[in-house]
């Protein structure tokens, strides 16, 4: 039945490795935060909690803002 | 004094002691400018996300990245980003504050540049990095 379907248990990942500043120059990291196109994740998809996901943002923004990551991809190349 | 850190994103088409000079000049501008703790953490070349329009006309699909960190007095944020503005082969810049020294730059001090996600450079880059890296041991 489909309403019983368990719903997984969403652990932030910083908080799971204890982070305390999310770089922006991390580009790898930051990108499994983002979609093919480039979007931002919400946080009720990905899991981050909100204090987490506050930086997570103005991280990516930063990294947008010196080409580290896209605005706008293509989502196939 | 207030901590910050800039991004500069220099042109790689540059030849590297062109690139090496022009970073030294914005050095010696910040500590003329009364910048002190300056750790500079050059990436070298690395893949734009997104192609940019360089001086002549023709787009660049890669650049230099260089990462200077210091404590000044904002007016020396001021200086190097009126130079940085004027600079045509500095193809973006971005100065961030912060409060306290971020982890990434801690253990800088003690072991020079060893990032594992060296490999998003492009070909024409890694030789170039590689010996970044040996300089800075």
């Amino acid at each position: 039945m489909a309403r019983e379907r368990h719903a997984r248990v969403k652990v932030c990942k910083f908080c799971e490795n204890k982070t305390t500043h999310i770089d922006y120059k991390d580009e790898k990291m930051l990108r499994r935060f983002i979609t093919d196109r480039g979007k931002i994740i919400p946080r009720r998809i990905s899991g981050v909690c909100e204090r987490h996901q506050r930086q997570l943002t103005r991280a990516i923004k930063r990294a947008r803002q010196i080409a580290l990551l896209p605005f706008v991809a293509e989502s196939f190349k | 004094m207030p901590l910050y850190e800039t991004t500069v994103v220099i042109d790689s088409t540059l030849e590297e002691s062109a690139i090496t000079e022009k970073l030294q000049r914005f050095v010696e501008l910040l500590t003329q400018a009364g910048a002190t703790e300056m750790k500079q953490n050059r990436k070298g070349v690395r893949k734009l996300a997104y192609t940019i329009k360089g001086k002549d006309g023709q787009w660049r699909v890669q650049a230099d990245y260089t990462f200077i960190f210091y404590e000044a007095p904002g007016s020396a944020v001021k200086a190097i980003e009126s130079q940085l503005r004027i600079d045509e082969d500095v193809l973006r810049y971005m100065t961030v504050r912060y409060d306290h020294e971020p982890p990434s730059y801690q253990e800088l001090d003690s072991d020079a540049v060893s990032d594992p996600d060296e490999d998003v450079e492009v070909d024409a880059g890694e030789e170039r990095a590689a010996s970044v890296e040996d300089s800075e041991e």
